[in-house]
This record gives C-alpha cells, structure tokens and sequence, in this order.
C-alpha cells in the first residue's frame, strides 16, 4: 500500500511537469480537451523528468538530485495552474455521445486494463532487464547518475552503454520514490506510454477520418494487435519502442494539424515532440531526421527560413548533445553496425533480397500483425493517387522513409549471422510507424471534399 | 448514369474496407481472447524479473536474494571469474542475469571449449580472484567446496588471502 502511494506520487510529479510544458507550449489563445492534456502531460513530463535527472545529476547526486528534480516538476505545475484558462474558457472532451462509442471507449478502457495486467504479470523482456531497467537500476544505486565506470564497464556492454537514458531515467524517478530498485514497479512505464498513446491515436484518427466512433474503432483495432502484447517487442516486455512509435505518431499528428489550421501551438508541440525522439532510443535519430526535415521544408513554406531552421535546432542539441555525454564517459562505440561507407555498401549488396524478403515475410504476419500491414498497404496506395493533398503525402513519407532507412541500416549490420539481426529487430522497427500507418488508413476513409476539423482547439 | 456508377464504386469501397476491418479485427480476437483467459493475480516483488530468468533457466526460485546472498559472503576484493561453454544461450541468459545483480562488480566471463582431447581444463589465477562460477561446466577435481546457485551453476569462494 506504502508503496502504491510512493509511485502514485511520482507519477503525479511527472503528470505536474508535463502540464506546466503542455499549458506554456500551448498558450492562452489555444486549448486542448482534458484527455488530451493529459496524455500531452505525460509524454513531456516523463521528457523533463528525464532530462533534469540527466542533465543536473552531472552536478549532484542522492537526496539533492531528488529534490532539484522535484522542485523543478512542483514549479511547472505552479506555472500551469496560474496559466489556467479562466472560468468558462475550460475545454471538456466531449464525452460519448451515443452507445456506440460508450461501447467503443469501454472496450478499449478494456484492451488496456488486459495489456496493463498482463505487463506486470509477466517479467520484462531481456532487453527490457538488461538495457533499460538496468540503466536504470545502476543509475539508482550510484545517486540517480550512471558512473563513468559503467560506460567503460566491458563485461556490461551488452547492455548498450550507448543507448540514450530517456526511459531509465523515468524508472530511476519511480525508484526514488520509492527508496529501492523495483522490477515489478517499473513495468508500469510502458502501458502508461500506450495509455497516452491510445489517447492520442483516438483524437488524431477521429480527426482525420473526420467521424469519432470510426476514429475510436481504428484505435481499437490498432489496440488489439497481437505484436503490442507479444514478448517479441510488445507494451509487455516493457522496451523503448512503444514509447518510441507513440512520440513519432504524436510528433507526425500535430504537424498535420500545424498544415491544416497554421497553429502555433501544433508547431511549438511537433517540435518538442519531434526532438525528444533521439532521446528516447539510437533510431529516434533516424525517425527525427525523416520527420524534422520534412517539417522543416513544412514550417519553412508557411513561416520565414529561420524559424524552420529553429525547428531543427533542439533535436540537433539532444543529439549532439548525447554524443558529447559518451564521448566524454569514454564509451565504446556501437558495436552492432560497421562504419557507413561505399566499400560497405558494395560488400553487402548481395543483402538487399534477403532483406527485402525478410520485410515482405514479417508484414504478412498474421500471427501478429493480422492484416493490418495489408489494410496500411492500400490506404497508402490511395494516398499516392491523393499525392496533391500535403498531408497526405507526408503521411505517405512518413510511413515509408524510416522503413526504407532502416532496411538499409542492415547492409551495415556487424552481426556475423545479418539475418539474425534482421529478424530480431525487424519487428519491432515496423512497430515505430505502425501508429502513423493507422492515421493514413484514417485519412484514407475521410469522405472526399469534407472539410478538416484539425485545429488544437477544437475539441 | 455516371452518377450511378459512381456511386456504386463509393458502396463497393466501403465494402471492400468493411470487410478488410472486419478481417483484421477476427484475427485479432482469438489472441487478445487468450490473454484474457491467461489473467492471474500479481504480487509485487522487486526481483519479479530476475527471479523469472533464474527460475526458468537453473531452476532455483528466489534465485535473486540467493546470489545476492553468496555475493555478500565473497570476498568484497578481487575478480569473480564465470566459466562457461562456449556460444551457449542459456549459459549467456545465466550470465547476465547475475552479472546484472552483481553490480558494482563486474563478472569476468570465460568461455571455454566442450572438454575433449587436448582442451585444458578452465584455470585462473587464485591470489587475484575472489571467486568461480561454473556454469554448465565440470568444476576441476579437488577445488575447494562450493555453493550450489542452481542446476549447473556452482560458485566457488575463493579464501580471501590473511
């Protein structure tokens, strides 16, 4: 019980900082409905947590480093209760309307309560242990900072010292919290990213196939995957790539609503959503490089250069950033891909069909995906016959790049058996566009000529 | 006449993605049915994780305060060397599983070829360890007494030096 009010209260720590984010992006001239915010709040505040614990446990550590962190979350909170809207200007999402969609949020209430009870059933997946929540565990034990001595740790490597600390950082909270390391407590992290995740989905869906029970029906559906309960790279195995598709697709939905309505406060939440990707894991920075160049080209037609420039600005500064923080810790470079080089790419040509075969192979799996690479597959084909709608093509983009990308990443694969890479990491891949996938099947259904209804405020 | 059509293609459109919809949500009923059916009560463990690992590749339950246990007991100077065979994944599972609960220390790991003739049996330098683990590996003859961890891991303290 002790301990339930422990992470009741580091989780309302983290939900104070990520509205104080959320109410200063967002401004007095634009509001979000309640469930919106909330799931704004906890992807930016587990991000403030996360980068406080980062950036001030460089100076100090233990109790110290706690209460910095906590000050900092307590203050936010303070700014989003001054910044309030006032009395009648409160937005409340709408609730639902008809039985249709009560049935439809009970029963993806339901899928959630199923994924949240069965994550913390079951033990966290290898990489789950060995290279988030031991990041997390070792960061802990030496004061909420990872030692030097891990960085050059050896017999540790296995556990990617050179993976970035967004989602440790997050369990370190809860430990500190809770005055121990705990296993089972950190697998809440991950459903509470598929609780803002779904929260978010059902919004962006319903607004973009412009009826809410559609929208709801596509979350749930999307909800039900087999992959997002599997050991393979599932909510329940408790990995980074949840957390990762859910920032992608958020980052990807508030640019459309940027395109659609020229919001500012979609343009200030893309970029910070759009830049904390690379924090999160090493292929955020692939997933940031597609989304951040293509919102830049967007910001730089609406607004001056500069400001898309700007844009760009603080995913470069995490990145650099991060590598400066290895390089300084002396860390070992990644081990897993040689260095990017002509010579590679021609040694490894001979990779590009089994590759591909191995992509066509894992998108009809039905024992996992069901169909919905299938379904994805011909919303983005009637997307390439929209090709003159903006939005559409970015979501065709958006899709496909980072696939593209990724796929070529294994001409560099370092593994002995490249194969084995490939059909350990392919899945869960594919999952960081899943979400993006499911808004182009939403845009797909849209009914031509009706009109969008994107903008923040319009709950 | 064309409206017609048109419309027509509108009513097999919606079909065609009522159908596909229905189709994705039927396969995904049976696993999601599943795991449903598989919900059993939890109990809050801090070693929830670790102590699955152990169990399901040595056997032993509450494996984690066990080692942590043996690893209060060893000697707190000098290397913990972990013998195992070569390329073996469960050996690998073992491995980091408690290489992961030793922390500070690190676990030297040192893989050795399945015994046949000319391989040399596993040695280590005794004045600079503080103990061996053997996993899936025969201890050599005459080494001092162990600790039994689990099936097929043995950890061996090394007498700190007077």
């Amino acid at each position: 019980m002790t301990q339930t009010i422990q992470v009741i209260a580091a989780l309302l720590t983290i939900l104070a900082a990520g509205t104080g984010v959320t109410t200063l992006l967002i401004g007095r001239s634009e509001r979000v409905g309640l469930t919106e915010l909330a799931a704004l709040s906890w992807l930016l505040g587990t991000a403030v947590v996360s980068l406080s614990l980062w950036c001030i446990g460089l100076i100090v550590h233990g109790a110290a480093l706690h209460g910095a962190v906590t000050s900092i979350c307590i203050a936010l909170g303070i700014a989003a209760y001054v910044r309030r809207p006032r009395k009648g200007e409160l937005v409340r999402t709408a609730g639902p309307n008809n039985i249709w969609t009560t049935v439809l949020v009970a029963l993806l209430c339901l899928v959630w309560l199923v994924v949240f009870w069965r994550s913390l059933q079951q033990a966290l997946g290898w990489d789950g242990l060995l290279v988030w929540e031991l990041k997390a565990r070792y960061a802990y034990l030496n004061g909420g900072a990872l030692p030097q001595s891990y960085f050059v740790d050896a017999s540790r490597a296995y556990s990617h010292p050179e993976y970035p600390l967004f989602l440790p950082l997050v369990e370190t909270w809860l430990y500190f919290w809770l005055g121990e390391c705990n296993q089972f407590w950190a697998k809440i992290v991950a459903p509470l990213f598929f609780a803002a995740g779904l929260i978010l989905l059902t919004r962006a869906t319903s607004k973009l196939c412009g009826k809410r029970w559609l929208g709801l029906l596509l979350t749930l559906i999307f909800a039900l995957l087999p992959f997002l309960r599997s050991r393979l790279g599932g909510v329940v195995v408790g990995y980074a790539d949840v957390p990762l598709s859910i920032l992608y697709a958020a980052a990807v939905y508030y640019l459309l609503v940027f395109i659609e309505a020229n919001s500012a406060a979609a343009l200030k939440l893309f970029v910070t959503l759009v830049s904390l990707l690379p924090w999160l894991k090493r292929e955020g920075a692939v997933l940031w490089l597609v989304a951040g160049c293509c919102g830049a080209i967007v910001i730089g037609r609406r607004k001056r250069l500069p400001t898309a420039l700007l844009a760009l600005l603080p995913g470069l500064a995490v990145i650099l950033s991060w590598k400066i923080f290895l390089s300084c810790m002396q860390a070992p470079p990644p081990r897993d891909f040689a260095p990017i080089s002509i010579a590679v790419i021609i040694s490894n040509v001979h990779r590009v069909a089994p590759i591909l075969e191995s992509l066509a192979v894992e998108l009809l799996r039905v024992d996992r995906w069901s169909v919905f690479w299938c379904a994805a597959a011909i919303a983005l084909i009637n997307l390439i016959a929209r090709y003159r709608d903006e939005g559409a093509r970015l979501l065709l983009i958006f899709v496909i790049a980072p696939v593209g990308l990724y796929c070529g990443t294994y001409l560099f694969s370092a593994w002995e058996e490249y194969r084995l890479h490939i059909v350990t990491s392919l899945p869960r891949l594919l999952l960081h566009v899943a979400p993006v996938a499911l808004l182009s099947i939403a845009l797909t259904l849209r009914q031509r000529g009706r009109q969008s209804e994107l903008p923040v405020s319009s709950d | 006449m064309t409206e017609r059509f048109y419309r027509r293609i509108q009513i097999g459109y919606r079909i065609f993605w009522v159908a596909l919809l229905a189709a994705l949500t039927a396969f995904e009923l049976a696993p999601f049915w599943a795991d449903l059916r598989s919900l059993a009560r939890v109990l809050p463990h801090p070693y929830a994780s670790t102590d699955a690992y152990l169990e399901g590749t040595i056997g032993t339950a509450n494996g984690s305060y066990r080692w942590l246990d043996m690893l209060r007991r060893i000697p707190p100077t000098g290397a913990i060397v972990f013998f195992c065979p070569k390329g073996n994944v469960r050996a690998d599972l073992i491995y980091g599983t408690i290489n992961y609960l030793g922390w500070p220390r690190a676990l030297e790991k040192q893989e050795i070829d399945p015994p046949g003739p000319g391989v040399k049996p596993p040695t280590f330098n005794r004045a600079a360890t503080a103990a061996v683990i053997f996993c899936m590996v025969k201890p050599p003859p005459g080494a001092p007494p162990s600790w039994e961890l689990g099936a097929d891991v043995v950890v061996i303290p090394i007498a700190a030096p007077p």
